[in-house]
């Protein structure tokens, strides 16, 4: 049975993720998109989240796992038909 | 036919980028592009967060992914007015020479960081030259202004810089959106550009292949593979049996950073126009 991982960053656990972007920088698959729910003119944004967008890509590593100070980033490996 | 369908749309018989018109800030205004602009710098990495976890979800059930594809490729054939990504990111791959017949016309061009490696890898890279309007509308949008403030190339500078990027092996391409505006020239690099990315990952035509296709002169080639690490679609390996770089035409984007760091000049790039298997492979 073929299997696939499902990526979920949790929002709550990670406060700032704009600062640390550790999870981007070591997954290998690139799988990762943060982007900003709110940005203003003249202002610096606050808003950011991340979204494991390419998840289809993710060959379920742990890289981000291991490197995420905040346990914020789960992976699941679910059998697909 | 054998034309790109940018051109063939909004070229005036020229390619659709070296068309003067589609380069000015007086045809986006009259076009009411202005708002539009500014948008795009507030909202470019929403949209494409939203939209890839949209396409996303839908690979994960096979049966969806013709069907969305269809469904992005009408989206793309409706070329009027402003739209949103990643659909919207019309562009095509050109080669150094045309990017720099770009700054010519444009007149020189803006610096600003390059969204797609922020919202991908959180690297802060300054390499995305939005042109006229486009630049101008990035005033005030922190995230992507240089930590200088705002930079303005002029014509050799831009083209100082261009070499600079080719040199590190980026892509360069042009960014037609809205279309026919060409609002941007970025140095790109797969996977985290989101124009390149959903073209070979899901074969979205919004991206373009460009009008030309790399070619290896077989004779002055001497297998060094210094092309091989350059290409960034994977269509360049190295043949083992023949001691010689080997080029997949079907694969190759036309982009020339195989043949800038070609010590032997030995790959030139041939107009895709003219070669009759290929001249519809866009």
């Amino acid at each position: 049975m073929p299997e696939r991982a499902i990526v979920k960053w949790l929002k709550e656990r990670c406060p700032e993720p704009q600062e640390c972007r550790l999870c981007l920088k070591v997954c290998p698959s690139t799988v990762f998109v943060m982007y900003a729910t709110e940005r203003e003119r003249f202002r610096e944004t606050k808003s950011w989240v991340i979204e494991p967008s390419f998840q289809n890509f993710c060959v379920a590593c742990n890289k981000c796992v291991e490197i995420c100070p905040n346990e914020a980033i789960k992976i699941e490996i679910k059998q697909i038909a | 036919m054998g034309m790109c369908k940018f051109c063939y749309k909004h070229g005036a018989g020229k390619r659709w980028y070296l068309n003067e018109r589609n380069l000015s800030v007086k045809l986006a205004k009259e076009l009411g592009f202005e708002q539009w602009e500014l948008d795009h710098w507030k909202l470019i990495d929403k949209v494409y967060g939203d939209a890839t976890k949209m396409l996303a979800d839908v690979l994960n059930d096979p049966n969806m992914l013709e069907p969305t594809k269809r469904m992005l490729e009408e989206m793309i054939q409706k070329d009027e007015g402003p739209r949103v990504f990643p659909e919207g990111h019309l562009g095509q791959v050109i080669t150094l020479d045309e990017a720099k017949k770009i700054v010519e016309i444009a007149g020189g061009s803006y610096i600003a960081m390059c969204p797609c490696r922020f919202m991908n890898r959180g690297e802060k890279v300054y390499t995305c030259m939005p042109l006229g309007l486009h630049g101008e509308a990035l005033e005030g949008y922190v995230d992507y202004i240089p930590p200088k403030g705002m930079q303005y190339l002029n014509v050799d500078e831009a083209k100082e810089f261009l070499d600079e990027c080719d040199e590190k092996g980026l892509v360069h391409t042009i960014a037609g959106t809205p279309i026919p505006i060409a609002f941007a020239m970025c140095n790109c690099q797969y996977p985290e550009c989101i124009a390149i990315r959903p073209r070979v990952e899901f074969d979205i035509h919004h991206f373009l292949k460009g009008h030309y296709v790399a070619r290896v002169d077989i004779d002055k080639c001497v297998g060094c593979g210094t092309c091989t690490t350059r290409c960034q679609f994977g269509a360049i390996n190295l043949s083992p049996t023949q001691g010689r770089a080997y080029i997949n035409q079907w694969k190759c984007f036309g982009c020339g950073l195989c043949s800038t760091a070609c010590p032997e000049n030995a790959i030139t790039l041939v107009p895709r126009e003219d070669i009759p298997t290929l001249r519809e492979e866009w």
